[in-house]
């Protein structure tokens, strides 16, 4: 390989060696592109598993809302999400080792944001939440309550409070993301009251898109539906997830 | 004159006054909250599930050598920070109740010319700040600031 290199400097070529990602994260989300000061959802812990093992301990699974904002770089986003997982998370008593990390099983909530720096720098950063049943409904909520302040609630109890400058979200994201094709989840495996704040008042979802298997969102074949009312429309407001 | 000039003082008093209690006593408009949804469901300051365990000798803690075990450090990186602190020295960007102020913490910042996040990807030049609970070693908090080789999806 070296005399490839060397061959290729002589002849005045240079090959760009681009890192791989470890792992192609895989989603099944639907979308919601309006402007708002808050995102809400409400699902069932359905049986769900990352097939975490001692064996992959580097696998996760979540179930999550994110809310995205227009970020200082570029036409990238920042965000704030709230959440449920299933699978590793760094730990310094952990047994097991991922990417020179010791880590552990971990099947609990978390919260966390992601925002850019005008010169392409991504900070993100993540608080795992325990003290929440890991069974029945659950509800996800985001939601500017101050200037600059935003809070991320689970079950109506503020799991963060986070110094926030932005004044609106851009986008609201409900679903699934994976870094494995070994994760699976029970069915029936639904999300319901996809709710926005919009000038001061909660309203349901009256629209929204998919990003799945159907748009190249999963590669896992994971795809998503948006509800049906009574009289045969569809129902942004909820969302049936399958594999 | 006199009492003309006394009576619109003492209206300016009983107007500013009014005003006062327009302003002052007014409710503060309450949040809304998602349909179907009882205010009264919110807990706002919930107590913490870490509590302040300030008064717990070290000896009871996760050892510094076990603490600097949560992430290999290559040669060209660098470990710029292995501290026993609390959890109130290390919140910058918020707070959260679930956890005490007075709750015992290592805090570990280290630089990296390349660094793995299981989640996220490679990022370069990352600068890395892990936070665990010092009683269980749990996670707490984890930081990374630097370019990323992949854009999240949610990014885009």
């Amino acid at each position: 390989m070296k005399s490839v290199f060397r061959f290729l400097s002589s002849i005045g070529l240079s090959i760009a060696i681009v890192a791989t990602p470890a792992f192609a994260n895989q989603y099944d989300t639907v979308k919601n592109a309006t402007n708002n000061e808050g995102g809400y959802f409400s699902a069932p812990n359905v049986s769900m598993s990352s097939n975490w093992s001692s064996s992959f301990p580097c696998r996760f699974l979540i179930k999550t809302h994110w809310l995205a904002y227009n970020g200082a770089y570029a036409s990238y986003k920042d965000w704030i999400e709230v959440g449920r997982v299933h699978g590793e998370v760094e730990d310094n008593t952990g047994t097991y080792t991922c990417s020179g990390k010791k880590v552990k099983f971990y099947d609990a909530y978390y919260t966390g944001y992601g925002i850019w720096d005008a010169s392409g720098n991504l900070t993100i950063t993540e608080w795992p939440v325990t003290g929440f049943s890991t069974t029945g409904t659950h509800n996800y909520q985001i939601q500017r309550t101050g200037s600059a302040q935003w809070k991320a609630y689970i079950d109506f109890t503020t799991v963060r409070t986070f110094s926030w400058n932005q004044v609106n979200a851009v986008r609201h994201d409900i679903g699934w993301e994976t870094n494995t094709s070994a994760s699976t989840w029970s069915t029936p495996n639904y999300s319901s009251a996809h709710e926005l704040l919009i000038s001061g008042t909660w309203q349901r979802w009256t629209t929204g898109y998919k990003s799945d298997a159907s748009n190249g969102g999963n590669s896992l074949g994971w795809y998503v539906k948006f509800g049906t009312n009574a009289n045969g429309t569809t129902d942004h407001s909820k969302a049936e997830y399958y594999r | 004159m006199k009492k003309i000039v006394l009576l619109v003082t003492s209206l300016g008093i009983v107007f500013s006054v009014a005003a006062a209690g327009v302003i002052y006593g007014q409710p503060i408009p309450p949040i809304p909250r998602p349909q179907g949804v009882d205010p009264n469901h919110y807990v706002e300051n919930p107590a913490p599930v870490f509590p302040d365990n300030s008064a717990v000798p070290s000896v009871n803690l996760v050892p510094r050598e076990k603490a600097l075990e949560a992430v290999e450090i290559p040669s060209d990186a660098k470990l710029l920070r292995l501290d026993l602190t609390t959890w109130d020295q290390t919140e910058q960007e918020g707070e959260t109740k679930l956890i005490a102020p007075g709750r015992q913490v290592w805090i570990l910042e280290a630089q990296f010319p390349e660094f793995e996040d299981i989640r996220y990807g490679m990022f370069k030049d990352a600068r890395v700040t892990l936070v665990f609970d010092a009683e269980t070693g749990q996670l707490l908090k984890k930081k990374v600031v630097g370019k990323p080789t992949r854009i999240p999806a949610v990014a885009q």
